[in-house]
């Protein structure tokens, strides 16, 4: 073990750098005399303190894995994700910042418990340790039922925070029933001796359906997979949209990295048991949350049952991880892993765009029904041709990111004989093109012009996060040479791990 | 005595018999919290369930985990929902109702939920792993060795939780 100077703390750094952001923020507000101040000096510590987590980030780029304090990895995988995670809140952090502030009481909690949750995110990306795994989901969890009720005089955002605290509270019930269970057949809460340990012991193989299924209970909720997505569509409906932003990128890209993470370094071993079942879930998620997505007249309400089915399609990628001829995944181009990466940083662009331009709208029009964006091209034409950008990434039209994401994620299951998985996606993705696609007519070819009365000023501040969100989704579709390297080294490095 | 040893089965031991008596009071008490018409015998079921849990606790020898249980759970958590109940009007003396038209399924699942996991249990061959106990002082000094070195992070990390939770449900519940 050794002893514990700073110096072993320098890997956890960006994460102290965060938690001292929350913390200060917290000192301030106390500090502060002023009840009504309208919280930009927050606003702007906040998003220094995440650039600067940020790039304590991409400083550990490229650098040799190792384990912090026994508990947290400090690798290409975790690293890459927290590049999705703090871009990601960054972005919302801007883009939604000042709308929190107009509509929240207790501005200096919000930003606190804004970067806490970014530090939670963090350690439950480079978790090895169930514990700590547990710990920082919790924490996740906890801090975003806080802030999807953050608007108390809001019931639909009261109801969204109650709605995720009860479903939420039973899931993590269930998924520590799942975790008990290897640790009973193993004697070890390290992932990687955990695996160890039921390869040693092969009597242990009865317990892994039952705990693969529990576990996948929590990880699922977190990741709004079909049978655990009931919460979803209430709670990214009825939360400030800000948060509900992050909570369908962000969030959701933690749940499904602890899920590669649990599943391929601890139970890879076991990976012809659990491919079936993600493949049958993957299925079921994308069907059900573009089934029930064609008949949404609210956009916010569509975009969240669409951000249920795109969890679908990107848990194609962990699917076709398991493959049927028995090559060595980490040569492969198509590995599934490096597409539901990809697909997670794509993804993250665009739904925070979308995203904002619906709080966009909101905030003029106080509406998040499809009516409101009528001629929205004439009102705001800037809003309206990024809306419709990432409405084409959101369906995977080539030349955005989504479309490059979706490419990966099809091909790797192409690649791995999992025709049958591929079709279906298909499928839904011309379905959910429909849907994209009808938001796309009533914004440039609506035939009543009444509400196409007068311009539409949205804040500087969310016209240019949309910009570079629109940027970055054109980026990533014309040229992920870049992103597409470190997608590939994360994931061969996680995929290394597997016995 | 000849007539005990033509008993079909064996006598239990007297830990046996003790762990079936905290058994039993822990299963009563967690009946209690999920079906007591009244919000508040819910709750004092939910203290009757924690003794119990703290009475395995002992039998497994982990005397501190089971201090810990009634400090914390029946202490300062069971305190805290009573005060919580007694403090809501609507639910001290309002009609509250532990059941729904869901009861019937949940029951059921549960049920299943319940086999599956005791065939588990009972079919599976547990491993015997980990260490012989130290005696009962050094097991709490390795305990706060252990937080303080391999579990630094989860431990402050909880602390972190703690103080989230609370300035959130601060702000929740402040008029």
């Amino acid at each position: 073990m050794g002893d514990i100077g700073f110096g072993s703390l320098g890997g956890i750094l960006p994460e102290l750098i965060i938690v001292l952001g929350g913390l200060l923020i917290l000192v301030l507000d106390i500090a502060q005399a002023d009840r009504q101040d309208s919280g930009r000096g927050y606003l702007a510590v906040s998003v220094l303190f995440l650039i600067v987590g940020l790039t304590g980030v991409l400083l550990q780029i490229g650098m040799e894995p190792y384990i912090v304090l026994s508990t947290t990895a400090i690798d290409p995988f975790a690293t890459y994700l927290k590049l999705v995670i703090y871009t990601g809140m960054i972005l919302v952090a801007i883009g939604g910042g000042s709308y929190m502030n107009r509509h929240a009481t207790g501005r200096g909690e919000f930003w606190a418990l804004f970067l806490f949750v970014t530090a939670a995110m963090s350690f439950a990306v480079s978790a090895t340790n169930l514990l700590l795994l547990y710990l920082s989901i919790e924490f996740l969890s906890i801090t975003s039922y806080i802030l999807a009720g953050f608007l108390r005089t809001n019931k639909r955002s009261a109801e969204a925070g109650l709605k995720y605290f009860l479903y939420g509270s039973v899931a993590a019930a269930v998924m520590l029933y799942g975790m008990s269970l290897l640790y009973g057949a193993t004697g070890s809460l390290d992932l990687g001796e955990i695996a160890q340990g039921l390869a040693a012991n092969a009597e242990m193989a009865a317990i892994i359906p039952a705990a693969t299924l529990l576990t996948l209970v929590g990880l699922g909720f977190k990741a709004s997979l079909a049978p655990f997505y009931q919460w979803a569509p209430d709670v990214y409906d009825g939360a400030p949209t800000p948060i509900t932003a992050y909570l369908s990128t962000a969030s959701k890209a933690v749940g499904f990295a602890v899920m590669a993470r649990v599943f391929v370094v601890a139970l890879g071993a076991y990976r012809v048991e659990w491919a079936p079942i993600l493949a049958g879930l993957s299925v079921l998620t994308m069907t059900v949350g573009n089934v029930i997505a064609l008949r949404q007249t609210s956009v916010k309400r569509m975009l969240a049952y669409s951000s249920v089915a795109q969890a679908g399609y990107i848990l194609m990628g962990l699917t076709a991880v398991v493959s049927s001829q028995q090559a060595d995944l980490t040569v492969l181009g198509m590995n599934g892993l490096n597409g539901l990466l990809l697909y997670l940083f794509a993804y993250l662009f665009t739904n925070i765009g979308a995203f904002l331009v619906v709080l966009a709208v909101e905030d003029e029009t106080g509406s998040t029904e499809l009516d409101a964006y009528s001629n929205l091209v004439q009102r705001a034409p800037g809003m309206a041709w990024a809306m419709f950008i990432f409405l084409l990434s959101l369906a995977g039209i080539p030349l955005t990111g989504g479309f490059v994401g979706k490419f990966y994620v099809f091909g790797a299951a192409v690649q791995h004989q999992y025709f049958w998985l591929a079709g279906v996606g298909l499928v839904n993705a011309a379905i959910a093109a429909y849907y994209y696609l009808n938001v796309v007519r009533t914004m440039f070819f609506a035939s009543d012009g009444e509400a196409a009365t007068g311009r539409m000023a949205a804040p500087v501040a969310i016209q240019s996060v949309v910009l570079l969100c629109v940027l970055a989704t054109i980026w990533i579709g014309l040229y992920p040479p870049r992103l597409l390297e470190w997608a590939n080294s994360a994931s061969r490095q996680l995929l290394a791990l597997m016995l | 005595m000849p007539g005990l040893d033509a008993l079909p089965f064996p006598l239990p031991t007297v830990q046996q018999v003790i762990f079936i008596l905290i058994a039993g009071m822990t299963v009563t008490g967690a009946l209690i919290t999920a079906l007591a018409p009244n919000l508040f015998h819910n709750a004092l079921g939910l203290v009757l369930a924690f003794f119990g849990v703290a009475g395995v606790y002992v039998l497994l020898e982990a005397e501190f985990l089971a201090v810990s249980q009634v400090l914390i759970y029946v202490g300062a958590i069971a305190t805290l929902i009573t005060f919580a109940i007694m403090l809501t009007r609507g639910m001290m003396f309002g009609r509250t109702s532990s059941t729904n038209r869901l009861m019937l399924s949940t029951a059921i699942i549960s049920a299943l939920f319940f086999l599956v996991l005791t065939g588990l249990l009972v079919n599976v061959a547990w491993p015997e792993i980990g260490a012989e106990l130290a005696g009962s002082e050094q097991m709490i000094a390795d305990l706060g060795e252990m937080f303080v070195t391999t579990y630094l992070v989860p431990f402050e990390l909880m602390a972190l939780l703690l103080l989230a939770a609370l300035a959130g449900a601060i702000l929740l519940a402040r008029d």
